[in-house]
C-alpha cells in the first residue's frame, strides 16, 4: 500500500472517530438540556443557571418573579416561598441574609423562614405571623441596604432579622453601607453553557471518597491563590467594615419601621478539631482562597463578638446561633448552610425572639 | 469491590493498562495478583478457603491424571475425586449451611416441644464461594471422568477458578472451557473490545439504571404488611424485572470485562423471559447453573433414563439442591421444589401442549405462542414471590392477596415500574425478533445512531442510576 493510501485511510479513520465524539457529546448535552427541561421545567436552549432566579437591576440584584432553577422557586414578587399576602393586619416578618437565609440543602419548605413562620403560627395565634425569605445567594448584609428598604416601602415588615456571613467580608476594606457589590460587565459574546459538563463535575464529586475531594480542591486553592497574597488571620479593616455595615442595617431597619434582630453566625466547627474538618474547611476555603483556613474560623468568631457588640450597643435583640448551634454537625450539610435538622432549631431560636416581641408596638419586650 | 463502585471503576482500567503491556506468562501471574487484590478487597481471609479448595481440586486433579496415565480403572481415582467432593462441598456446607442447619434442627426441636442448647457459629460467608465451589468440582469430575486433563500449572488452574471478573457471581465457568483460554496466549480482538464495550455499557445500564431504581419499590412493598393484591402484583413483576436486570447486568458486566482481555465467556442469560415453558426457562435463566446441574447432578443421577417416576424424582433432587444452592433458607428450597413441581407439570402436560401447539397454526400461531409466553411469565413471578419473601407466613400472606389482584393496584408506582423497565422491555423484544442479543448490531442501525443510543445509556446509567446496591446473586 502507498503511502498516500495509508494516510487516506488514517484521516479516514481520524474523521470517523472525531464524528462518533462529537455525536456523543452533542447527544449528552441535548439529554442534559431535555433531562432538565422534563425534571424543572428549564429552557431548552437559553441559559439555565443559579442567575435565573436573581438579575442585576439599576438598584442592584433582585429576585426574578417566578422564576425558577432546579428545585429553588421564587413567587411573583421575586422572594423564595409562596405568593405574598394581602395586608390583613399579620406580622411582617423579613429575613435579610445570604445564602444560609435562602436555603440550599434543605427539604423543599424546610428552609428556616419557613419552618419559622410554621413554628410561629402553629402556636394559637393561627395566621398572624407571615415571614418572607428575602434572603439572597452571595448578598453582603451592607451590600443588600437598597433592598431592605424597597421591601420596607413595599411590605412594611413588623420585623427584620439580620442573619450575616461574615466570610463575604474576606479581602473587603471598606463598608458598602448601600453601595451595590459591582457587577462584572457582560462581554459581548458569551459561550453557550455546557450543561452536561456541570454534570458531570456534580457526578464526579458524589463519587469521589472525601480524601480525593480534599486533594482537588487543594489543588483548586493552591491554582486560584497562586498569584495572591495568602492572609493568615482576617484584616482588622474587614471586621470594621463588618461591623459599619450592620449599623447601617439596623439603621435602615429602623427607617422602614420595623425592629431588626441580629443573629451570631453558626458554623459547623467546634473548637476541638475533628477529622473530617479539613473535607469541609477545604471546601469552605475554596470560596476565599486568599484566607488561610485558619483564618475563616478566627474571622467567623472575631465576627460573632462584633456582632454581639453591635447587638449591645444597638439594644437590639439577639439570637446567638453560634453559641447554641455550631460546632453539632448534624445541624449542617456543609460548612455553615443547614440541614433540616439545621434550619428546624435555627427557627427555633429565632420563634423564641420574635415572641417576646410586642407586634403591636414593635418594641422588643426584653433582650 | 462491586462493579457499580469507584473502587473498580478506578481497578479495571489499571488492571487493563498493565495487562496490556505483559507477555502471557505475565499476563496470567498478573491476573492472579489483580484477582487476589479483588477479592481480599472484600476481606483477605476469604483468600483462605479459596485457596485452600483449589489446592485441594489441583493435587487431587494431579493424582487423577496420573493413574490415567497409567492406564488403572476408573475406580483407581474414585478417592481422589471423593476428597475433592468432600472438600468442596465440606467447605460449602461449613461456611453457607452449617447455622442453616443447627437453627432449622433447633426450631424442629421448639417444634416438638424440645428446646436444645444450640450453639450459633459467628461464620462470615466468603462471597463467591457457591460460585467457585462449582467451577472447582467441574475440573476435578472432568478429569475423573477422563474428559479433561489435569493442568500442569497450578496457577494456572487457580487463575482460572480466581479469574475477578466471575469469580463472585459467575457466570459459572468450566473448567474445560476457561483452563484452555489461561494457557494459551491471547490476542483481544477489535470484536472483542467493541463487544466486550457494549456488555460492560449494558450491563451497567440494566444494573444501575434499572435494577438499583426497582429495588426500593421492591423492598418498600415487601416491607408492608398487609399489602393489597395490587401491590404484591407490582411488586412481583418489579422484582422480575429487578433480578434479572441485576444479575445479568453483572454477568453482562463479567462478560465484557473478560472480552476485554481476549477471555470469552459462556452466555448465561438469553432472553429467559421469552420462555414458553418451564424447561424452556431453565434453557434461558442462568444457563451455566442449570447447565452445570444438568451435567453434573441430574444426568449422574440418572436423567430421565430410568422411567419416569425416576425422572421425576430426579428433577426434584436436582431443583431442590438447585434452590438451596441458592441461599441457606428454606424460602430458596420452596422456589426450587416449586419449579421442580413446574418441570414435572410440563411433562405430564406435553402431550396436550403438543397437539395444541400443531392445531394452532397460522392465524393462531402467535396469539398461542403469546399466551404461553405470559401464563410462564405469570408461574416465573410466582417463583420470584417465594424467593424475595421473608418467611413462609409472607408467602402466605401475599399469596392470599394474589387472589385478588386488581385490588388495590399503585397506578403511580405500576406507571413508575414500567418507565424504569420500558428501555430493557423494547431492547428485549429487538432481540428476540432479531434473533441476536448484540441489539446495537442491527445491520438497520447507522454508526451515528449507535453512538447517540450509547450515549443514552451512559446519561442515564450515570445521571439517572440509583443509589448503588450490592448485586443480588451476591449472596449466594
Amino acid at each position: 500500500m502507498s503511502d498516500a493510501t495509508t494516510q487516506g485511510t488514517l484521516l479516514r479513520r481520524v474523521a470517523a472517530w472525531a464524528w462518533i465524539g462529537v455525536v456523543c457529546s452533542l447527544t449528552l448535552e441535548l439529554a442534559a438540556r431535555v433531562d432538565d427541561r422534563v425534571t424543572y421545567g428549564a429552557p431548552l436552549f437559553g441559559p439555565y443557571n443559579m442567575d435565573q432566579l436573581f438579575q442585576p437591576t439599576a438598584r442592584g440584584r433582585r429576585g426574578v418573579p417566578h422564576a425558577g432553577y432546579v428545585k429553588w422557586a421564587l413567587n411573583g414578587a421575586g422572594f423564595r416561598g409562596p405568593e405574598i399576602r394581602a395586608d390583613a393586619g399579620q406580622v411582617r416578618i423579613v429575613t435579610y441574609g445570604a445564602s444560609e437565609t435562602f436555603g440550599i440543602y434543605e427539604s423543599p419548605d424546610r428552609e428556616f423562614p419557613r419552618v419559622l413562620e410554621h413554628d410561629l403560627n402553629s402556636s394559637p395565634a393561627h395566621d398572624r405571623y407571615e415571614v418572607i425569605n428575602a434572603g439572597m445567594p452571595g448578598m453582603r448584609v451592607g451590600s443588600g441596604i437598597t433592598y431592605l428598604y424597597d421591601i420596607g416601602r413595599q411590605l412594611h415588615p413588623k420585623i427584620v432579622i439580620i442573619y450575616p456571613t461574615p466570610t463575604h467580608y474576606v479581602g473587603v476594606t471598606h463598608p458598602y453601607c448601600g453601595r451595590p457589590v459591582p457587577i462584572p460587565a457582560q462581554a459581548g459574546f458569551s459561550f453557550p453553557e455546557i450543561r452536561i459538563l456541570d454534570k458531570i463535575k456534580d457526578r464526579v464529586k458524589d463519587l469521589l471518597p472525601r480524601a480525593g475531594m480534599t486533594m482537588f480542591r487543594k489543588i483548586g486553592i493552591a491554582w486560584a491563590a497562586h498569584n495572591e497574597y495568602v492572609l493568615e488571620h482576617v484584616q482588622p479593616q474587614s471586621l470594621d467594615a463588618l461591623e459599619t455595615d450592620l449599623h447601617c442595617a439596623l439603621q435602615a431597619t429602623r427607617d422602614i419601621g420595623a425592629v431588626p434582630i441580629l443573629v451570631t453566625h453558626a458554623n459547623r466547627f467546634s473548637r476541638t478539631p475533628r477529622a473530617d474538618d479539613d473535607y469541609w474547611l477545604t471546601g469552605w476555603r475554596l470560596q476565599y482562597p486568599e484566607l488561610q483556613q485558619s483564618g475563616l474560623l478566627e474571622l467567623e468568631a472575631s465576627a460573632n463578638v462584633r456582632i454581639r457588640a453591635v447587638a449591645q450597643q444597638e439594644h437590639v435583640a439577639l439570637v446567638d446561633a453560634a453559641a447554641e448551634m455550631s460546632g453539632d454537625t448534624r445541624n449542617f450539610a456543609d460548612h455553615a448552610h443547614f440541614t433540616d435538622l439545621g434550619a428546624a432549631k435555627m427557627a427555633r431560636l429565632l420563634a423564641t425572639a420574635v415572641e417576646k416581641i410586642d407586634p403591636e408596638t414593635s418594641a422588643p419586650t426584653s433582650h | 469491590m462491586l462493579f457499580n463502585s469507584l473502587e473498580f471503576l478506578i481497578f479495571l482500567p489499571i488492571v487493563l493498562l498493565v495487562y496490556y503491556q505483559l507477555s502471557h506468562r505475565g499476563q496470567n501471574a498478573f491476573l492472579v495478583l489483580a484477582s487476589c487484590f479483588f477479592y481480599a478487597s472484600w476481606d483477605w481471609r476469604f483468600l483462605f478457603p479459596l485457596l485452600f479448595s483449589t489446592t485441594t481440586d489441583y493435587f487431587c486433579a494431579a493424582r487423577m491424571e496420573s493413574s490415567v496415565e497409567r492406564g488403572e480403572p476408573q475406580a483407581a481415582r474414585k478417592k481422589y475425586l471423593l476428597i475433592s467432593l468432600i472438600t468442596n462441598l465440606g467447605l460449602l456446607g461449613f461456611f453457607k449451611y452449617c447455622n442453616f442447619f443447627v437453627d432449622s434442627f433447633h426450631n424442629l426441636g421448639v417444634l416438638v416441644g424440645v428446646d436444645l442448647p444450640v450453639p450459633a457459629l459467628r461464620v462470615i460467608l466468603p462471597i463467591g464461594i457457591s460460585f467457585y465451589t462449582f467451577q472447582a468440582l467441574s475440573y476435578t469430575i472432568d478429569v475423573y471422568r477422563g474428559k479433561l486433563h489435569a493442568t500442569r500449572s497450578f496457577w494456572d488452574f487457580f487463575l482460572a477458578v480466581l479469574f475477578f471478573p466471575h469469580l463472585v457471581a459467575g457466570p459459572i465457568q468450566r473448567a474445560s472451557n476457561l483452563i484452555a483460554q489461561v494457557v494459551t496466549p491471547r490476542k483481544t480482538t477489535r470484536l472483542q473490545v467493541m463487544d466486550g464495550l457494549h456488555l460492560i455499557v449494558w450491563g451497567y445500564f440494566k444494573k444501575v439504571f434499572v435494577a438499583d431504581s426497582l429495588a426500593p419499590i421492591v423492598s418498600h412493598i415487601f416491607a408492608r404488611t398487609p399489602a393489597t393484591g395490587g401491590e404484591v402484583l407490582t411488586a412481583v413483576y418489579a422484582f422480575a424485572i429487578q433480578i434479572y436486570c441485576d444479575f445479568s447486568g453483572y454477568t453482562d458486566i463479567a462478560r465484557g470485562v473478560a472480552k476485554l482481555m481476549g477471555f470469552e465467556f459462556v452466555l448465561n442469560f438469553n432472553l429467559p423471559y421469552f420462555a414458553t415453558s418451564p424447561s424452556e426457562f431453565w434453557k434461558r435463566w442462568h444457563i451455566s447453573l442449570s447447565s452445570w446441574l444438568r451435567d453434573y447432578l441430574y444426568i449422574p443421577l440418572g436423567g430421565n433414563h430410568d422411567g419416569v417416576a425416576r425422572t421425576y424424582r430426579n428433577l426434584m433432587i436436582t431443583m431442590t439442591l438447585g434452590g438451596l444452592w441458592h441461599g441457606a433458607a428454606w424460602n430458596f428450597v420452596a422456589w426450587g421444589i416449586y419449579h421442580g413441581l413446574l418441570l414435572i407439570g410440563q411433562r405430564l402436560a406435553e402431550p396436550v401442549l403438543e397437539r395444541i401447539t400443531r392445531l394452532a397454526r397460522n392465524a393462531w400461531q402467535t396469539p398461542w405462542f403469546l399466551l404461553r409466553l405470559f401464563v410462564m411469565f405469570q408461574l416465573t413471578c410466582y417463583g420470584w414471590l417465594l424467593f424475595r419473601a421473608g418467611s413462609f407466613r409472607q408467602i402466605a400472606s401475599m399469596s392470599a392477596a394474589l387472589a385478588h389482584p386488581l385490588t388495590g393496584l399503585p397506578y403511580d408506582t405500576l406507571s413508575s415500574v414500567a418507565l424504569i423497565s420500558l428501555p430493557v422491555i423494547i431492547v428485549q423484544i429487538i432481540q428476540y425478533r432479531s434473533g441476536r442479543l448484540e441489539f446495537m448490531r442491527q445491520p438497520w442501525l447507522p454508526t451515528t445512531a449507535r453512538a447517540a443510543l450509547y450515549s443514552l445509556l451512559l446519561y442515564c446509567t450515570i445521571f439517572h442510576g440509583a443509589a448503588p446496591q450490592a448485586f443480588v446473586y451476591f449472596q449466594f
